[in-house]
Formats: C-alpha cells, structure tokens, sequence
C-alpha cells in the first residue's frame, strides 16, 4: 500500500516538474515575426574609371592577294571584264 | 580572195581532222551526248521590220531623247550622226523635227545596243557578232509607257569591262583637252641611275597617265620613276623591267588620240558581246594572248598564251570546249606541210621522220602528214576541242620559251597555252574517271584517248587592245593584228588608209 501512494506521489511530483518546466519555456508566448533583413547598405556608386582612351577598332586588314591571285585578277582583265554593272538607279520622273 | 577571205590558209592551220585522226577511244574515253556547241553563227540578213507605230514624243521625252542624242560621244558615237541639227530643247518640235528626232533615237539605240557594223561588213575571222536588233518595238514601248530614260539607258553593254572603257574614254578626252603629251627623243636607254636630260621628259609623260608620278623632279632617273616606268610597261604588256629603251617608248610617244581611237574601237567590239555570259567559261583575248578560266563567275585559272601571228591570226569566236585530248597527234594542214615542212625535208632529207612525222598516203591527191604523239609533237600533251569553221583550238607546245615572249603572237591561229594540264584537270574536276592519277597514268605514254567533258565548257576567243585593268588604269596593247583600224574604218570612224 505504502508502495502505491509513494508512486502515485512521485508521479504527482513529475507532473509537477514538467508543468513548472514548461512554463518556464513560455510555450504560449506568440512566435515573433521573422526579423526582416537589415536594409543593405548602399554602396556609393563606383567611382568612374578614369578614361582611358580607346584606340577605334583598327580598319579591317585589306585582303592579302597573293601574287598569283593578283595575276589571275590582272588577266582577267585583259581577257574582257565580263561582270555586269549593276543596274542604274531607277528614274524618278516618268519620262 | 580579200584579205579575210576564208582562203585555203587560213581554214585548218592546226587542222584536227578529227574524224581522221586515228584516236584510240580506249578504256577512258567516254561516250557522252554532246550538246550542240555554242558558235556564233553570222546573223541572216535581218527581215524587213514589221511597221511600228511609234508615239509621239511628249516635250519631256524630247528633251530627254535630245540629251542622249548629243551624248552619244560618251559611248564613242558621234552625236551627229543622229541628233537633229537645229533642235533646241525647250521649243516645241514641228511634225518634220519629230521625225527626225524619232529616227535618230532608233539609229542611237541600234547603234550603242550593236554596234555599228553592218552584218554584211564583218570579215569573216571576227565571227563574235551580236544578233539583229530592231530598236522601234522597244521604243514605242518604252514611250507609251512613260519610261524612255530608263529604256535608253538599258541599251549599251552592262558588262564592266565596258563600262571602265566608257570611264576611260571620258579620260583621255579630258587629256587630249589639256593637250596630251609630248613625245620623248630617243636616245640611250634610261635606267635607274641614269642622269639624262629625258628624264624630265618622261616624268611628265608618265604623270598624265599614272596619278602616282610627280609631273616634276629631277634629272636623274630614281626608284620612285623606275617603278612607276614598270607600271607602264604592265599597262602596255611589256617587260616590266625598269628600263626604258626605244621600244617602251614606242608605247609612250603614242598620241593621245590614238589611245581614244583604241578606247572607240574595242568599246565597239563590246557591244557584239552577248547580253550574258555562262558562269563557267574560258575567255581569250589573242591580242594580249591571255588565257582566263572562270568559274561561278570567278576567274579561278588563268596563263599565258600563244595566239595567231598576223596574217594567221586566231579568229574571234565563241563555242564550247567538248573535249580534252590527252597526247594528240597533228595532223599537219596541207598549207603548213607544202609552206614549211616539205622544204626542210628537201633541204635536209630525214628531217621529217627525225621529229616523228609519218606520211600518209591520200588516193588521188598529195599526201598527208601526221606527227605522232608524244612530247615532240607540236601540239604537246593536251589538246581542247571545241567546234569551230576555222579547225583552230587550244593546245599544250613543246616550245615553252614562246610564254617568255611579251608580244606572242607566233602561231598558226591556234592557241597555245601556257598550263594545259592545270586547264585539263580543271575543266576535267569532277570527272571520276580523268582523276590526277588516271591523267598522269595516261602520259606515261603516247596513247592518245579523248576525254570528253560531262558538261561543256564555253570558250570566247575575243581581242581586246585597250581595257580597264585590275589597278583602275586604262591598259593597252598594240593591236597586232591591226583590227582596231580594220574596224574603224569599216564602221566609218576612219577614212580607208588612215594610220590609227
């Protein structure tokens, strides 16, 4: 008998403790909204590069004509330049 | 018979006698349908033109029409030969003056679209000949319909060629204004080095032509002048040594005049041309004797070449190239056998089995000779058929040292090139069978096998003395064959006898 009433004592006292554990964790107190993220910091704007003179973009590299392509051009002409000219520009006014 | 006459001589100088000669059609060669060969053919007489009723010209067209009458010259036409005298552009035209006007536009447009020639007038070795033109269709059309400026600008040749004739027509004229150029002594030759008091002389010369040169400077003959002596000599197609000895001067002391002459008559020649050109094409011109291979448009192969010495002068053609002979026999025309071989044999008996002739014998006439294949045989390694009147063609030499040349025209009329095997790997390319190996194959020996072309291959044998070149620069020859002035005075420029 004295067995039970010390168990049914001890299980009190747990109860007890947990009850007094758990208030001290203060379950009930309303869960905070996350922190929003601090605002960053704006960075001053970079400071301009000193200019640097930049040189144009070189003139495309006249295309290398070997000499035998540059005889083959110069027969070419002597046997007839047989490309066609484009057309003239249309007229403006009907004539 | 006339000097063009188509006398026994000049038919069959390098006579193929194809049907003859003993080609052995092997296991190479190819039976191909043969399209039929592109050959100018002399145009008929024209027919009589269907009447045409042309409009009247409106005051606008008049003055347009009246400004390309008198602008003729820029095409090397002579404005007087079809704008009406006593036009004045802004009056209103009588019945008579439109007339006038009218015929003479038709005259202006046969003319700068043809040429000048008469049909009947053209010798028969010049047989690149524009086909009939009749202008009035086409002029009432173009006048019906509001568009004559764009009409009469369509007519002259479109080809550039032409075009940097007309540019350089414009040219010298310009420098025929400002009074030419004088004449050079001659003298010892000028090098550079040289201290000669010419040499002042022949600076300015240059400098009307070649806007490189300084018209000013010393008396002593220095690089910059040495160069600018070999660009003229590229522009007249001589040695471009530097040294200018009696016969670059022969080039230089020609009067402007003359060069505008030169410009008028190949411009003439021009407008014989067809309107278009097949992309892939082999162009000559014997004049400059040069051969150029285009393909797509593109001149891809060009060399040297042999052409016609004057009086067998390779005639003007256009047809195909239908086959590639590979170690060709020649069988000798009858003219050159009597002319030059049997004499050497008289002279020096032996001499024609010496160099591989065999004689054959001919049932009721003088016998025939045919050198054999081989690497004596006076047609080479490489012969290009294509059909013509004249039995001429484009064949390999065994006497290379003619290329060295700069005035080659030492022929019989035919054309012999300078690279034949590079022409006969071209024109073969694509051909499984005539590969590199097979073609080396076969000049192991003397086999003669003809290699006929899966598609034909235009040629335009032309003659040209004066034309724009590759450097902008108005480039002329010294018409070997004297056909500027044949020309000229056929198309009435020049008074029979005159010198151009």
């Amino acid at each position: 008998m004295l067995k039970k009433v010390l168990w049914i004592a001890a299980a009190c006292a747990a109860v007890l403790v947990a009850l007094a554990v758990s208030r001290s964790l203060d379950f009930d107190k309303p869960v905070e909204p996350a922190q929003e993220p601090a605002p960053a910091v704006e960075a001053p704007p970079p400071a301009p590069e000193p200019k640097v003179e930049v040189a144009p973009p070189p003139p495309p590299a006249p295309v290398q004509v070997t000499p035998e392509e540059q005889q083959i051009e110069d027969d070419a002409a002597a046997t007839g330049m047989t490309t066609i000219e484009p057309d003239p520009p249309a007229e403006a006014p009907p004539t | 018979m006339g000097a063009y006459g188509l006398r026994g001589g000049r038919i069959g100088r390098c006579l193929a006698l194809a049907s003859l000669a003993p080609l052995a059609l092997g296991e190479f060669a190819l039976a191909q349908p043969q399209s039929p060969p592109v050959l100018a053919i002399p145009p008929a007489a024209a027919p009589a033109p269907a009447p045409v009723e042309i409009p009247a010209l409106t005051p606008e067209q008049a003055q347009v029409a009246l400004k390309a009458l008198r602008d003729a010259d820029l095409h090397g036409l002579q404005p007087k030969a079809y704008a009406p005298e006593g036009l004045a552009e802004a009056a209103a035209l009588t019945t008579a003056q439109q007339a006038a006007l009218t015929e003479g536009l038709i005259r202006y447009a046969h003319d700068v679209r043809v040429g000048r020639m008469e049909p009947d007038k053209f010798p028969s070795l010049w047989q690149v000949r524009p086909a009939a033109y009749d202008p009035r269709p086409e002029l009432a059309k173009a006048l019906a319909e509001g568009r004559l400026q764009a009409w009469l600008d369509s007519l002259p040749p479109r080809y550039s060629g032409y075009a940097a004739l007309k540019r350089g027509l414009v040219r010298y004229r310009e420098i025929a204004a400002e009074g030419g150029w004088n004449t050079i002594a001659e003298g010892p030759k000028m090098e550079l080095g040289a201290s000669d008091p010419r040499v002042a002389a022949l600076r300015a010369r240059l400098a009307v032509e070649d806007p490189q040169v300084a018209a000013t400077g010393g008396a002593v003959f220095d690089k910059p002048l040495q160069e600018a002596v070999i660009r003229a000599q590229r522009r007249y197609g001589l040695k471009p040594d530097g040294v200018v000895g009696n016969n670059t001067l022969a080039y230089l002391n020609q009067p402007v005049g003359q060069r505008i002459l030169q410009i008028i008559a190949n411009m003439e020649r021009w407008r014989w041309m067809p309107a278009t050109m097949p992309a892939t094409r082999v162009q000559v011109n014997a004049g400059a004797a040069i051969v150029t291979l285009f393909r797509d448009e593109k001149p891809v192969l060009s060399m040297k070449a042999v052409s016609g010495k004057p009086g067998d002068e390779t005639p003007m053609l256009v047809s195909s190239i239908h086959s590639v002979v590979i170690n060709p026999p020649w069988n000798v025309p009858s003219g050159i056998a009597q002319r030059e071989l049997w004499p050497k044999e008289r002279a020096n008996p032996g001499y024609l089995a010496r160099n591989g002739y065999r004689i054959i014998p001919v049932e009721g006439g003088q016998p025939r000779l045919q050198q054999a294949s081989g690497d004596q045989s006076a047609l080479g390694r490489f012969k290009f058929d294509f059909d013509n009147p004249f039995a001429v063609y484009l064949h390999d030499t065994p006497s290379k040292g003619g290329f060295d040349l700069y005035a080659r025209q030492a022929s019989h009329g035919c054309v012999r090139v300078e690279k034949p095997r590079a022409l006969a790997e071209a024109l073969l390319n694509g051909d499984t069978t005539w590969t590199t190996e097979a073609i080396d194959k076969q000049l192991e020996g003397d086999k003669t096998v003809r290699a006929r072309l899966s598609t034909q291959v235009s040629v335009y044998i032309l003659y040209w003395t004066a034309f724009g070149g590759a450097d902008g620069q108005m480039h002329f020859r010294s018409d070997p064959y004297n056909w500027d002035r044949e020309l000229l005075q056929r198309v009435g420029v020049l008074a029979s006898g005159t010198k151009v």
